[in-house]
């Protein structure tokens, strides 16, 4: 009983970490769309990178391009964590039903 | 006697449930208010830099300013090329554009952000009159319970 306990606090835990994770990468996501749909529709000559503290002169093409990337790995990656947290959700309320507490 | 003892369990439970209501309305209040209070001193920052482009444009040319480098400290530096701007457009990434369309793009922003806080101010008026809905009910079952 009080491992079952221990391993819903962490499985909790664990998905609360995993929420906020889907979170900051659906904003990440959004930001870049907007940038993309902002350099799509303005085609601005100069573009400017941020990296680390010194901004970097890059054209159109090479920061659509990062952009692209950069919404492929964020989406991957926040596939990957949204099918975590369904299996994390199911677990857990597996758990809180065999020690017989209120879904949380 | 036992119908007593059962509506006081009743009212018990009402009044917990009541109470865990209020306490989350009140928390969401919180957020909203958070909420509103980060879109407002966007907006503010964002009308600001409207008025330093405003400036910019009509007399930026040649002028000293002075840069801040941190802590307090500044440099002085000429504005060279006074009819375009920097401009972030998320995803770590700045475009140069010109001040018209910087203008444009800022004033966009704007109204984006005062839909979004007309929105937020519609919720936190909904919450606030849930919580003054559920407020006198709990201070009723709670005196009630105080006489017991």
């Amino acid at each position: 009983m009080a491992a079952d306990l221990a391993k819903l606090q962490q499985l909790i835990h664990e998905y609360n970490v995993v929420r906020s994770e889907i979170v900051a990468l659906r904003s990440r996501i959004a930001e870049l769309r907007s940038a993309k749909s902002v350099l799509e529709e303005k085609r601005p000559r100069t573009v400017f990178r941020i990296i680390g503290p010194v901004m970097v002169e890059t054209g159109l093409e090479e920061a659509l391009s990062f952009i692209e990337d950069e919404l492929e790995v964020s989406e991957l990656r926040l596939r990957r964590l949204e099918e975590q947290e369904k299996k994390l959700a199911k677990t857990i309320e597996e758990l809180e039903r065999r020690l017989g507490i209120a879904p949380s | 006697m036992v119908r007593t003892v059962a509506a006081e369990i009743q009212n018990h439970e009402k009044l917990r449930k009541l109470q865990d209501e209020l306490r989350s309305l009140i928390a969401q209040a919180d957020q909203l208010r958070a909420q509103i209070d980060i879109v407002n001193t966007t907006i503010q920052d964002l009308a600001a830099s409207i008025e330093v482009l405003e400036y910019i444009k009509k007399y930026g040319e040649g002028k000293t300013v002075l840069v801040p480098i941190g802590a307090g400290n500044f440099i002085r530096a000429k504005i060279e090329k006074p009819e375009t701007v920097i401009m972030g457009v998320g995803g770590r990434l700045s475009v140069e554009v010109s001040i018209d369309d910087a203008r444009k793009m800022i004033e966009e922003r704007i109204t984006t952000l005062e839909s979004l806080r007309l929105d937020l101010l519609r919720k936190l008026e909904e919450v606030n009159r849930k919580i003054n809905e559920i407020l006198p009910q709990v201070e009723e079952l709670a005196r009630q319970e105080q006489k017991k």
